[in-house]
């Protein structure tokens, strides 16, 4: 009797749990579609979108995030070269490192390592600000004046995150690079030896779909910070939720777009 | 374009609330033109829950709105944000709303420049004019932080103001001011009125404002979900027959039976 109890409520809370996941899924593609319909609605009235606002927002999201992207870059591709080199040191292959690190960084982490940085920093500014905005009834105040919350606060954050990621993945690859070089530099190898290599198995390819992936992690985790800032709920803990639910949705997110980037690429033989 | 120009708010069998559970059933409020409106109750009796509903924000969850002769809201329907009818309501939160990084000029400007074809130039005389008649045409350029709390009430009817709305909202106008200042912003609304003409609505627990500028009154009970009576404050402070209504106005705690159980 207790068995079946505990298998009923197992039942219960997955059946909940799926009933949960359609649930947001649902709600995130309504919000995509609203923003597609901001977006057009921005092409047919370019003078309603608001160019002082995605200015401001690109330089906290994009600007202020140089140098924590520059750091976490710089010593990513220190500590991937430097135990990477001390292993293939045995075989005298130390000089690869060079191509290991130019590959994994142009191909893969460096649009990771600036998509985490704007997880961390813009998607929970995003949803905070708006978050509060809610609470406060100010976006309230909005819709009894007919303004479109998605076109007048998502749609320049998601353009500043558009823009700002990509640029953010070349700093964090030019700072992974650098550090993948100074490793290689206790070894006597020379800047140009270095750089040779680590372009060796790079193409413009790779560099095109880094930057095209950045654009799209950047969409995803700035729509998700302002969807979770517009979906706060009432309460003191509300904003605290919205912003935690931010970060982890948008770092699941965009996990989930890149492996869908690498299925893409596999199947078109890049 | 009103089918009835006595009536600019009408709701017919309005039930309001969120989800399922409703807090208040069965309304038919008839609120005229140029009338001072209050809505009062007792603490969660759903009187901002009806404001909400009455200005679009809650879809109703039976009945309807209709403003100006024209429905807008109604059940079963996606509030749809109607720009036509948006332009005659202004609205006023508790705690102001205002956009806390726009200048007071700013938060006055944001709703022409999306409902009317204003200028620039019209947009900001508009906005200086309607910041002078609360008072604070000084403050034009100050963030709402920067300002007292009475302040951005009244800023927050500065901003309702600009479009000239046919129907001004308020909710809790008096909430937290000192009774110089809220007896300040009686002032106001009761000017407001005289200069505009504009019909005003409003949830109030401030006996002392409500009899000074009031009109009608309709009491929300929480037990009962609906409207227990509606009047004259101090008509229904002497005459309501029902003790809920005598016992809010004069201040005296409802008397429970006590519990034997």
């Amino acid at each position: 009797m207790g068995e079946r109890q505990e298998k009923a409520g197992f039942l219960e809370s997955a059946g909940r749990a799926a009933v949960g996941a359609a649930q947001s899924l649902r709600d995130a593609l309504e919000f995509m579609g609203r923003v597609v319909a901001a977006v057009a609605c921005g092409i047919a009235r370019p003078r309603s979108f608001k160019l002082p606002d995605f200015g401001a927002v690109f330089l906290r999201a994009g600007a202020e995030a140089v140098p924590v992207t520059l750091l976490v870059g710089f010593l990513l591709g220190f500590i991937i070269a430097y135990m990477s080199a001390t292993m293939l040191n045995k075989f005298g292959a130390e000089i690869y490192v060079a191509n290991l690190i130019g590959l994994a960084l142009i191909r893969e982490l460096g649009t990771i390592v600036a998509a985490i940085v704007l997880a961390a920093r813009s998607a929970s500014a995003f949803a905070a600000e708006i978050g509060t905005m809610v609470v406060n009834d100010e976006i309230a105040a909005m819709r009894t004046m007919g303004i479109d919350p998605v076109r007048h606060l998502a749609l320049p954050r998601i353009a500043a995150g558009a823009l700002a990621l990509p640029l953010l993945s070349l700093f964090a690859d030019l700072a992974g690079l650098f550090g993948g070089y100074l490793t290689l530099a206790i070894f006597g190898y020379s800047p140009r030896i270095f750089l040779t290599n680590a372009f060796a198995f790079c193409s413009a390819g790779d560099l095109a779909t880094t930057l095209a992936k950045g654009v799209v992690f950047g969409i995803l985790i700035a729509a998700t910070g302002c969807r979770c800032g517009l979906e706060t709920g009432a309460g003191s803990d509300a904003v605290g939720k919205a912003t935690t639910s931010a970060v982890v949705s948008a770092l699941v997110l965009f996990i989930a777009a890149d492996g869908i980037f690498a299925l893409v690429s596999s199947a078109l033989g890049a | 374009m009103p089918d009835n120009p006595t009536y600019v708010i009408e709701t017919d069998g309005l039930s309001v609330g969120y989800g399922e559970r409703a807090v208040q059933r069965g309304l038919n409020l008839r609120i005229r033109r140029g009338e001072i409106f209050v809505l009062l109750g007792g603490s969660g009796c759903g009187k901002s829950t009806v404001l909400r509903t009455l200005v679009g924000l809650v879809p109703p969850l039976a009945g309807s709105v209709r403003i100006l002769g024209q429905v807008f809201a109604e059940a079963g329907r996606e509030p749809d944000e109607n720009p036509a009818l948006l332009r005659h309501i202004g609205v006023m939160f508790q705690n102001g709303a205002l956009f806390g990084s726009k200048t007071l000029l700013e938060n006055c400007a944001l709703p022409q420049e999306t409902l009317t074809a204003r200028t620039p130039e019209e947009i900001e005389s508009i906005s200086r004019e309607k910041l002078r008649d609360v008072g604070l045409l000084d403050f034009a350029d100050f963030l709402p932080k920067e300002i007292s709390g009475g302040m951005q009430k009244r800023a927050a009817i500065a901003r309702a103001l600009t479009l000239d709305p046919d129907i001004l909202f308020l909710d809790e106008p008096s909430a937290g001011l000192d009774p110089v200042t809220s007896a300040e912003l009686d002032d106001l609304i009761l000017r407001i009125r005289e200069e505009r003409g504009t019909t005003i609505v409003l949830v109030s627990h401030e006996l002392a404002s409500i009899y000074a500028i009031a009109d009608r009154a309709v009491f929300l009970d929480r037990a009962t979900h609906s409207v227990l009576d509606e009047g004259a404050p101090a008509f229904l402070r002497d005459n309501s027959p029902h003790q809920a209504v005598r016992a809010f106005f004069n201040r005296t705690p409802e008397r429970k039976p006590p519990d034997h159980a």
